[in-house]
């Protein structure tokens, strides 16, 4: 039942046929289906607050432009429109603590709308960007997405509709004819699998470059990662070498797991399990170094890699969105869970120093995490019936 | 890469003007910033189309109320700004669908249509600061990913701490029950 319950509760992230899976399972469940409908109406009354004490969200756009110092972007109508709700805007962000969150994030987007224009259109056309304009009507007639999501359509003009067509064609065709390029956004992973059969998971904004066959010849097999974080699991081979290149660093790879995060100026390598040649082809006369797992290295643009320095790898990549433990001893491995999850597990003096190796997705849940954990030391999870987030591996007799 | 000539006060100024040409090339340079920047906020997906599009037609409304051409710039932050309030606010408008379009449970979610023994308010109460700050999150639009990483936790934390808040309705609502079933 329990199960269940945590189905309906992230019912949006289940896939299609789980989806059916539980609301056949709520119709012959009604006591389940009446508690749940409760809590939709503990969230829906939430939701009507927020409706009513921010009801034009645009308000709110303006409010956290205005508080980044961005209040040459309102012409007059709009500050005196954000003047007028202030008072009230101020009221409901001290009401819900959420909306502080919200204001946060749109200062955020704003900062990366910045970001993504400078680099398409280059900073030098900001300094005719800074005057104050009306947008008036950017606020009005909005499509209503709830209730007309497609029909913007055949509003457009057929020009700009052709135009649209031409480009998203173009983007969606790979970068050469050998090589495919993807592109990763804020808060998603994509995990891919590469011609010689290595993966690799993309984390956050990443852009990444991959031959998609494996040169017929002994040569390497290189990939690239533009900007982003990506962490591979790659097959040792014996006749082919595995190369990254990034903009500032190259990782010749020995067979491996290791952890890639690129900036424009340096990458920050850091590996997890086997072993890895790190160099800099912008300093191709400065040393190499090979890490050992659990050490990592920066490579600056134009300089040679750091000397390699031990590391938390956990805590090093973090942003891979995987538990990563390697030989690790089972208490440490609760201690760890513990924290990410904010629960309590206990383990076992018989099983506390037991070694484990193995990557758990972040995103499960902590008793499908707990579960196969047990399930690889041959033991079992104690749950406690009064506290439900309170847990024990004990040695199974 | 777009050209800086492509935003040019005097090419808005024309595209203002009715000159088809313009407009296009306006538009068509602006297309990719937009799609790169939503791509960027909420990673590639059928979405994206959408919130592109949409912002175009935006801002191509919009047009002829800019009275100052040398500000696109700002002009469109604002117009992709407002299209992803837009965006989270119709996100699960289909979702909060899971007990009416088939109304299999015969009531709705409405706060008012409350079931017998149901205080809304005194739920709402027992909620601890953290779990109303992230359904409020959740209630505004984002995914618990997204809430995970505006408060700086994991998903998986997000989650359970929503789960939590549930167990602590259930529990007060078995509570309550119990009084009721004892004292009739």
């Amino acid at each position: 039942m329990d199960r269940l319950f945590e189905a309906v509760l992230f019912y949006d992230d289940l896939p299609d046929e789980r989806q059916s899976d539980v609301r056949r399972q709520l119709a012959e469940h009604p006591d389940l289906r009446d508690t749940l409908v409760q809590w939709m109406q503990v969230r829906t009354a939430i939701r009507r607050e927020l409706e009513a004490d921010v009801p034009r969200r645009e308000l709110l756009v303006l409010y956290a432009l205005d508080e980044s110092g961005m209040t040459n972007a309102l012409n007059a109508d709009e500050q005196a429109a954000l003047n007028e709700a202030r008072p009230a805007l101020e009221e409901a962000l001290a009401a819900h603590p959420g909306l502080r969150d919200v204001v946060a994030r749109i200062q955020e987007e704003h900062a990366d709308f910045n970001a993504v224009w400078d680099a398409e259109v280059g900073a030098s056309h900001n300094a005719s960007a800074n005057n104050t304009l009306t947008e008036e009507a950017l606020r009005h007639d909005a499509p209503d997405r709830a209730a007309d999501d497609y029909s913007w359509a055949l509003r457009l003009a057929a020009g700009v509709a052709l135009i649209l067509v031409a480009v998203s064609v173009a983007f969606l065709l790979p970068s050469s004819p050998d090589s495919t390029t993807v592109d990763v956004g804020a808060g998603e992973a994509e995990t891919i699998t590469l011609a010689d059969g290595s993966s690799v998971r993309l984390s956050g904004v990443t852009r990444f470059t991959y031959p998609e066959e494996v040169p017929d010849d002994d040569a390497p097999y290189v990939v690239s990662i533009q900007t982003g974080k990506a962490f591979f699991d790659v097959t040792p081979r014996a006749e082919r070498t595995f190369v990254v290149e990034t903009p500032t660093a190259t990782a010749e790879v020995l067979g491996t797991q290791f952890g890639v995060d690129t900036a424009p100026n340096h990458t920050d390598i850091t590996l997890a399990e086997g072993a890895l040649r790190v160099g800099a082809p912008d300093a191709p006369n400065t040393a190499r170094h090979e890490l050992a797992p659990g050490q990592a290295t920066r490579v600056a643009r134009d300089q040679a890699p750091t000397p390699p320095q031990d590391v938390n790898v956990n805590d090093a990549l973090a942003w891979t969105g995987l538990f990563l433990f390697q030989q690790t001893p089972v208490e440490r491995i609760a201690a760890s869970l513990s924290t990410a999850y904010d629960v309590s597990i206990t383990v076992d003096s018989d099983l506390a120093q037991e070694p484990v190796t193995g990557t758990f997705e972040r995103e499960q849940p902590v008793d499908d995490v707990l579960d196969a954990l047990a399930a690889t030391l041959g033991a079992s999870v104690e749950r406690s019936a009064s506290t439900p987030t309170t847990y024990r591996l004990v040695a199974t007799p | 890469m777009s050209d800086p000539a492509d935003f040019a006060p005097e090419r808005v100024r024309a595209a203002q003007n009715g000159d088809e040409h313009a407009l296009n090339a306006l538009l068509n340079a602006l297309e990719p910033i937009l799609r790169g920047y939503f791509i960027k906020r909420i990673g590639r997906g059928p979405d994206v189309d959408d919130l592109v599009q949409n912002a175009l037609l935006r801002v191509h409304k919009g047009l002829d109320d800019l009275r100052k051409p040398g500000s696109f710039k700002s002009f469109a932050m604002k117009g992709a700004l407002y299209e992803l309030q837009d965006f989270y606010r119709g996100r699960y408008d289909m979702k909060e669908n899971l007990f009416d379009p088939e109304k299999p449970l015969q009531r709705t979610t409405e706060a008012n249509d409350s079931l017998p023994g149901m205080d809304v308010e005194r739920a709402l109460e027992a909620l601890s600061p953290k779990a109303r700050r992230i359904i409020e999150l959740r209630e505004y639009g984002y995914r618990y990913r997204e809430i995970a990483q505006m408060i700086d936790t994991t998903e998986a934390a997000i989650k359970m701490q929503v789960k939590r808040a549930f167990d602590k309705m259930r529990d007060a609502l078995s509570s309550l029950l119990a009084f009721i079933l004892v004292a009739g």
